[in-house]
């Protein structure tokens, strides 16, 4: 029971310390989560562009390699 | 006693979140180095490679919406490349919140962010969706509709009392 206790108490002082501190961390940056969660949403959306490129490229090397004018013959 | 730690944690972790419900076909996705603040994001299908996204963050404050907005604004309007629209007060299940619309210069074509506010208890609630400028009209009423369904933990606590 004792120990129950103690660690209950341990628990509610150590997160009320944290909640003290995010606090504290959070009331100089107050909005800047808004502008991390624009970028992350331009970035999520902006994968999909990545992925095109990456795949654009993919066909044209595959394509330059089945080019049949690119092979050179040598006698 | 293991039980007892387990629920205590859970309860703290839990005592934060709010829910909102994602426009239809739309599915989950993680950055790899995903911001610590942002709980869920979800990816739409577009007709272009730019996928539609939308984001739910939350933040602890201790200033009521107006004042929240007010420090939003002034961060985002510091980047010359965002244009910034303000569209004012907007309903949710949760709360009436705030929508603004910024629209950023990209060299793929311009893209359109549209940003939820809803402050409750301390704890600032946002949804973020970005869209690329021309399919705005074709998610919009989507989007809008979810960030309308955003509510809050302790409210849903109280719905299923």
């Amino acid at each position: 029971m004792k120990k129950c206790l103690l660690i209950l108490l341990s628990l509610s002082i150590c997160t009320t310390a944290f909640a003290q501190e995010s606090r504290d961390a959070r009331r100089t940056r107050r909005g800047q989560t808004a502008g991390y969660a624009s970028r992350d949403a331009t970035v999520l959306s902006m994968m999909g562009w990545g992925v095109g490129i990456a795949v654009g490229i993919a066909v044209l090397c595959a394509l330059l390699d089945n080019n049949p004018s690119s092979t050179t013959t040598t006698h | 006693m293991r039980l007892l730690l387990c629920l205590a944690i859970f309860s703290i972790a839990y005592a934060q979140n709010g829910h909102f419900t994602p426009p239809s076909g739309w599915e989950v996705a993680q950055l790899k180095k995903p911001t610590p603040e942002i709980k869920v994001c979800y990816v739409g299908k577009g007709s272009s490679d730019f996928r539609p996204s939308i984001n739910f963050a939350t933040e602890e404050v201790d200033v009521p919406l107006k004042e929240y907005v007010k420090a939003v604004k002034e961060i985002q309007k510091g980047d010359p490349k965002i244009k910034w629209r303000d569209l004012g007060k907007f309903p949710m299940k949760g709360g009436v919140g705030h929508l603004i619309e910024m629209t950023q210069a990209n060299p793929r074509g311009e893209i359109k962010i549209l940003q939820a506010y809803l402050v409750v208890d301390q704890m600032a609630y946002i949804l973020t969706a970005s869209v690329a400028k021309e399919e705005l009209s074709k998610f919009q009423g989507e989007i809008l509709k979810s960030f309308a369904s955003l509510t809050v933990q302790n409210q849903i606590e109280g719905e299923h009392e």
